[in-house]
């Protein structure tokens, strides 16, 4: 029997504005106890890329989020769950997207933010174009993510 | 059953399709017996071939009212179908 356990402090964003990973992760650890583990991706350097734009599906997008949120907490025991992910241009560098989870022991909150971390890359309506020395690509989707999230199905 | 001769859907497009046809939204006077997402497909292929290259990518997910559906889904007037390549998040 599924029973929506939501974490006492949870958090699921999507904006165009940055982030500070430092002010998230020290409000779950202030609420937490026992394991706390962060993610923060951020936009390469390499391979001449000038900017990176995300784009989304409006309302679409957002109820992803919440869905991917939403299935985690069901299958760990968390105290804490942040997901923000950001839209638009980014420079390199620039944060792209936080992944908070917090629980008692630290196997729960790797498992847990590894599989958001890999779901965002499957399961949510975000695209990346890169723009490398003033042409644009669309990043394409690489095996590798693809089965790195299916390996977290039940 | 209606008995309307077309039904109206909200075609979307994003990123890579969006750039490769040009547009980002279209409304299209679909066919009254016309009803799941293949048929859609197939009909938009024989009215609009230089849509070709994102009709037919193997890898597109499709969002009927912003829910992934497959190909043998059923739409209804007014629905709003989306085209989109694969996710590149995170």
């Amino acid at each position: 029997m599924a029973v929506m356990m939501q974490p006492a402090c949870r958090q699921v964003r999507l904006q165009r504005e940055d982030f500070n990973p430092a002010a998230e992760l020290q409000q779950v650890a202030e609420a937490c106890e026992g394991a706390v583990v962060s993610f923060i991706g951020s936009v390469r350097t390499g391979k001449g890329v000038d900017r990176l734009f995300l784009e989304h599906y409006p309302g679409m997008t957002e109820t992803a989020l919440a869905r991917i949120a939403d299935r985690v907490a069901e299958r760990w025991p968390l105290q804490a769950l942040v997901l923000i992910h950001r839209i638009g241009m980014l420079l390199p560098r620039d944060n792209i997207v936080l992944v908070v989870t917090a629980a008692e022991h630290r196997k729960a909150a790797f498992d847990a933010n590894i599989c958001l971390v890999d779901s965002l890359k499957t399961a949510v309506p975000l695209w990346k174009r890169e723009t490398r020395r003033g042409a644009d690509y669309w990043i394409e989707t690489s095996t590798k993510d693809r089965r790195a999230a299916s390996s977290h199905s039940d | 059953m209606s008995t309307a001769q077309h039904s109206v859907l909200r075609l979307r497009l994003f990123a890579k399709y969006r750039e490769a046809l040009g547009f980002e939204e279209r409304l299209l006077t679909v066919p009254a017996d016309i009803t799941r997402v293949h048929q859609l497909l197939d009909w938009l292929a024989t009215e609009q071939p230089e849509w070709l290259e994102v009709l037919t990518a193997s890898d597109k997910l499709i969002a009927l009212n912003q829910e992934i559906v497959g190909l043998d889904a059923e739409f209804k007037a007014g629905d709003e179908l989306a085209l989109l390549p694969p996710v590149t998040g995170g």
